[in-house]
């Protein structure tokens, strides 16, 4: 399978990394507006050849997969081109800057007989993969009743303070700014178990006073189909940043930790009082031992590193195109991710007046 | 002369502009500074402050204007290996793109010590401008990585466009107030209650802040500069010989210990299999490549740039620490 990737970033590199891992899959070509980012990471990685027309190298490598590592607002753009030269398109999250983009791409894609794949790859982490294993199982979990969704940024790490610093730098200019380029994580993880008939209220703030973007976000969302209420919370003032999401059901409660690689469920106790309350702890701690076996043999033998997730992603959308088979991550959960941060963002331009 | 300074509001570049304001007239100064960021009390010494990025050409070509001298010390220190790159190589590389329809005549670029191969060097060899440089700099840091095709850039760029080129590379810079115990002096490891030692016998290549400013202003002022490289030292103690000097004014180091280069170099090679065994769950921190550049004990040469820009330092380690 020949590859060719755009953007020559900071995830690009990831994406060279896995992309190396996984067998018969070859990086062709990279592509960047500058000429340098592509030139180092070529030489580093053993890639072979190196473009600043995405044109020219379409033309030239008539790759099976383009990767687009660019950042969000090129995204549109650089997928129809990809898929217009007949190639399937991975796409870095977000995927586009408004859900009528997405939903013109997946068109596109149907009409052309391609796949896209959005980079929502916590959806493929080993933790996520067995979570949802007990929310489909109906005995132990039953309905859906309630989403809970926390997502931590690191507004002091070394890119956020590059944000908050320069009302020029291209977060600042996308129309949902900060939460645009991160809230896909967390609104992918919910998208699956919900309708498209979703009453949704925002708001957002900047706690930090930093003059540049907002940097807390909080999200209801009600399912009027399903009676399903979800919460999602953009926290980046809080130490240490966490990705977690609870999901409430009928029978227990699963608390997905996506930080440390980990995952519980709670369920009511089997013996009254006391007795059953410590039994339940028991039970809890009983699950983290196990996983933290799990996860202490994968660190140390190289078995699950920090892009893992994506790996995983990256395999499963090149097997359905090897045999022919429908998209890793379904449409229909695409465009609602794109639906709901669509009305956040309008939801938080209009409260400021823009 | 009318020049512009990259990198004017941080640790070497506040340094430089007030050492370059003692030699030609203050009004001939640009500082290209980021929207947002802190001045660092550059608007205290009556030069031009323009503010803008270095990733934005429109606000590259506008500083450009008029001048006819580039001084660039920008360069980001953190974060990922490409977010590194983009701030720092894809920035000189606008800046290029942009110098190309400017009439500029000289480009003094602040490079580092970090280049030169010292892992390959043997005990006792003298690093002078003429050593060889990393051949692999990605096996030895990001940084290290960055900075080789940063100055790869200027010196390929610089000769595509006639302009005359200085490198300056810069080994320890330290100041008054900050801490010279860095990891070339001894490591103070988190959740280890030593600080550790390796060798002992290593030079540590030194410069403080107020004397590499001096040496970078002289070379923007004086021709003779021009198609040269220098090496920015100016004091090399061994490690030992500077905690000695440290303990001197600020009280013993509790619990340091000494181990030998051979155990440390075999405790990294050994850290390094757990890298590769772990596919890189466990951090290449104790390479052994590394270890080797950071304590192998070289000599440091900066006679060059004492010869050519008739340079000497004015501040002294044991004045520094003193303060």
């Amino acid at each position: 399978m020949k590859i060719c990737i755009i953007g020559a970033g900071q995830i690009a590199e990831a994406h060279i990394e896995e992309i190396q891992k996984i067998s018969n899959c070859q990086i062709v070509a990279l592509c960047d507006l500058r000429k340098t980012p592509a030139a180092a990471l070529a030489e580093k990685y053993k890639i072979n050849s190196t473009y600043t027309s995405v044109d020219e190298m379409l033309e030239n490598e008539t790759p099976d997969v383009v990767h687009i590592t660019t950042p969000a607002g090129s995204h549109f753009f650089l997928a129809e081109k990809a898929l217009k030269a007949n190639s399937h398109v991975y796409i870095e999250k977000p995927l586009t800057l408004t859900a009528s983009e997405t939903s013109t791409l997946i068109t596109l894609a149907k009409q052309q007989n391609l796949i896209i794949c959005p980079g929502t790859q916590k959806l493929y982490s080993h933790e996520t993969i067995e979570a949802f294993k007990q929310l489909n199982n109906e005995n132990s979990f039953g309905k859906m009743i309630h989403m809970d969704a926390v997502f931590g940024y690191n507004l002091q790490g070394p890119f956020g303070k590059l944000v908050i610093s320069n009302p020029e730098h291209w977060i600042a200019k996308l129309p949902g700014q900060l939460f645009q380029n991160n809230i896909s994580h967390p609104i992918a993880m919910m998208a699956p178990f919900l309708s498209d008939d979703l009453e949704i209220s925002t708001h957002a703030y900047d706690l930090s006073q930093n003059g540049v973007v907002n940097d807390e976000l909080r999200v209801h969302i009600f399912d009027r189909e399903n009676k399903i209420s979800c919460t999602v919370m953009f926290i980046s003032n809080a130490s240490p940043a966490q990705f977690r999401v609870r999901y409430f059901g009928e029978h227990s409660t699963i608390d997905l930790n996506l930080t440390d690689h980990c995952w519980q469920q709670d369920k009511s106790p089997t013996f009254p009082g006391g007795l059953g309350l410590s039994l339940n702890i028991r039970s809890r701690a009983k699950q983290l031992k196990q996983q933290y076996w799990y996860n202490f043999k994968a660190f140390w033998l190289g078995r699950e590193t920090f892009f893992s997730d994506m790996k995983r992603l990256f395999e499963h959308f090149y097997h359905q195109i090897n045999n022919k088979l429908p998209e890793p991550v379904p449409y229909e959960d695409i465009q609602r991710t794109s639906n709901i941060i669509d009305k956040i963002c309008q939801q938080i331009n209009l409260s400021e007046g823009k | 002369m009318k020049i512009l300074i990259t990198g004017a509001n941080g640790f070497l570049g506040k340094a430089v502009v007030t050492a370059l304001t003692q030699r030609i007239d203050s009004s001939d100064i640009r500082c290209l500074v980021r929207a947002g960021s802190s001045l660092n009390g550059l608007e205290e010494l009556g030069v031009e402050i323009f503010r803008g990025s270095l990733n934005s050409d429109a606000n590259v070509k506008e500083s450009l204007k008029d001048i006819d001298t580039v001084l660039h010390i920008a360069a980001s220190k953190s974060g990922s290996p490409m977010g590194m790159f983009t701030e720092t190589v894809v920035s000189t590389e606008i800046l290029f793109d942009c110098l190309a329809e400017m009439n500029i005549n000289k480009f003094i670029f602040i490079s580092s010590f970090a280049l030169y191969g010292t892992s390959l060097l043997t005990r006792g060899t003298i690093v002078d401008e003429n050593t060889p440089i990393e051949p692999k700099p990605e096996l030895r840091d990001a940084y290290s990585w960055v900075k080789y095709h940063q100055e790869k850039l200027c010196i390929d760029r610089c000769k595509a466009l006639d302009i005359k080129l200085v490198i300056h590379r810069p080994g320890v810079i330290y100041s008054d107030h900050s801490d010279v115990l860095s990891p070339r002096v001894g490591l103070a490891l988190p959740n280890i209650p030593f600080f550790i030692i390796v060798g002992g016998k290593a030079n540590v290549p030194f410069v403080h802040v107020d004397n590499c400013a001096s040496a970078i202003a002289l070379s923007v002022i004086k021709d003779e500069a021009n198609g040269e490289i220098f090496n920015l030292v100016d004091e090399t103690p061994t490690q030992k010989e500077l905690i000695s000097i440290y303990e001197k004014y600020h009280g013993k180091i509790p619990k340091k210990i000494t181990i030998p280069l051979w155990l440390y170099l075999l405790g990294c090679i050994f850290a390094e299999k757990i890298h590769k065994a772990s596919n890189g769950n466990f951090p290449n921190i104790f390479s052994p490549y590394r270890a080797k550049t950071m304590y192998t004990p070289l000599k440091f040469s900066n006679k060059k740039l004492k010869a050519k820009l008739e340079w000497q330092p004015t501040v002294t380690l044991d004045e520094a620490l003193k303060k």
